[in-house]
């Protein structure tokens, strides 16, 4: 899966039907008609690293800590391939950790979005922890989980 | 800056209600929103719609409101405020369909507004204010079964006379 | 809690500084390695509310997903100042449910255990200090712990 930098040209991979801030932005089902779809805003400085995957989605890491060395991943995956979300993340994940040489990247999974089983364990991340009632969802708070994977050096 | 269109995939509800989508105002779409405003019952945050000015117009939209679409076509306004913190979730809805939306369609917009802000924020009180000179709004606002909580009178005219403002709210249920 | 002073955010990084050691990974800020301005311009970012009682540094920051639920944070190692605390933010920001991120080995951990807050997870090697990496412990509570505590 090849990452590139944002170009102008590819705003409209940076908006979708998915649970704002998730590891695993895919689209979700029953989207209301009037709800505002999740936007991430195009890089414009270097608070977020944001690389684009033409024609499947976009990966971005947020609150990126050099002293730390990690960061909060979050992915955006088209609904005509959502098919390739695997391998969109595994590629996050290897990009975080070779190119931006981070120890750790880690994200938040909503299980009542039923991400597809298995993907974030495939990527090589964990489940770490869970906080209940950490996101308003389809009319009622509820838990979010925190992922990771660490680099082992 | 590119208006995104917000629309549902698939069905069309099986009531006769339209398809409804929405955006936010674009230059575009000033056309359409100076036409709302001619009609003389066009009661979104004014009372005298079919006399404003296009600098008011445009200030009285706002960047909070958005362009409701019926099947497509400019079908009205809504915008909802925020009252106090957030962690209160109260709000106020302005909405208002042009003259010539069938009185269901008002329902049906008025869910599927309701529906979208549930789906990303708690919902604890949804206020509306309708003038007492608004026979259309009063009679959605009082067809909803929302709770009608007063009156506060003769502060606004309109057609030569006062008249005042109803208020009207549903609570909903605490969930968190 | 009337004794309870609000600090806006230089304020709040001069008082984490002069705080020894209990201020290292406080709502995730660290004076060792920030300087005050790093650490008010964090504060900003992250919409934190920062309070003084006596000797104690006691912050929340609003989950912005699910306002009902609030991210804490404390420099002193007592239980019941950080209930009082709690009781506050459920009065003023109608909170219903708390998490803190906390260091593994900080003298927090003890706060929040000695509360009623229950351990949800350990994110590895999330801080990078004196040399390691350390893990931050997840503590969760809702209104109803804390009243059995």
């Amino acid at each position: 899966m090849m990452l590139r930098g944002y170009r102008a040209g590819d705003l409209e991979l940076l908006s979708g039907t998915w649970l704002s801030g998730e590891l695993l932005g895919l689209p979700l089902p029953n989207w209301p008609v009037l709800a505002e779809p999740a936007t991430v805003g195009p890089p414009s400085d270097e608070t977020s690293e944001l690389c684009v995957a033409p024609g499947t989605g976009f990966v971005r890491y947020c609150d990126v800590d050099w002293v730390h060395r990690r960061a909060r991943l979050e992915i955006g995956v088209r609904r005509e391939a959502v098919d390739s979300a695997e391998l969109l993340i595994s590629a996050a994940v290897a990009y975080g950790f070779r190119t931006l040489s981070l120890r750790r990247v880690y994200g938040w999974v909503t299980p009542a979005t039923h991400p597809p089983p298995y993907l974030c364990e495939r990527a090589g991340l964990q489940r770490e922890a869970t906080i209940p009632s950490a996101v308003w969802f389809d009319g009622r708070p509820v838990p979010r989980e925190i992922w990771a994977a660490v680099r082992r050096d | 800056m590119t208006s995104t269109v917000l629309r549902a995939p698939a069905s069309r509800p099986a009531t006769g209600a339209p398809a409804w989508s929405a955006r936010a105002c674009s230059d575009s779409d000033y056309d359409d929103v100076l036409a709302f405003f001619s009609e003389p019952d066009f009661f979104f945050r004014t009372a005298e719609p079919d006399t404003r000015s296009e600098w008011e117009i445009r200030k009285l939209v706002g960047a909070d409101t958005r362009l409701l679409l019926a099947d497509d076509e400019p079908a009205g306004l809504y915008a909802l405020e925020g009252f106090g913190g957030e962690h209160g979730c109260h709000y106020q809805l302005h909405l208002r369909l042009r003259a010539a939306a069938p009185n269901a369609w008002w329902h049906s917009a008025f869910e599927e507004i309701v529906r979208a802000l549930t789906w990303k924020k708690e919902l604890v009180r949804l206020a509306v204010q309708v003038g007492e000179f608004d026979g259309r709004g009063l009679a959605f606002a009082r067809s909803l079964g929302l709770t009608e909580e007063g009156t506060l009178a003769s502060v606004v005219r309109h057609g030569g006379q006062r008249y005042g403002y109803v208020f009207f709210a549903r609570i909903w249920a605490l969930t968190s | 809690m009337t004794d309870l002073e609000r600090l806006d955010p230089p304020a709040a990084a001069a008082a984490l500084r002069a705080t020894p050691d209990g201020a290292r990974g406080f709502l995730g800020v660290d004076p060792v390695t920030q300087n005050d301005m790093a650490i008010a311009g964090e504060l900003t970012r992250l919409g934190a509310h920062v309070f003084r009682r006596g000797q104690a540094l006691l912050g929340f920051v609003p989950n912005s997903e699910q306002p009902r639920q609030a991210t804490v944070a404390t420099t002193s190692a007592d239980p019941d100042l950080m209930t009082e605390f709690l009781t506050f933010l459920g009065s003023y920001q109608r909170c219903t449910s708390y998490v803190a991120m906390v260091p593994s080995g900080s003298a927090a951990e003890s706060t929040f255990n000695g509360c009623g807050f229950h351990r949800t997870g350990t994110l590895r090697g999330h801080r990078y200090q004196t040399g390691q990496y350390q893990d931050v412990h997840v503590y969760f509570a809702t209104v109803g712990d804390l009243c059995r505590s």
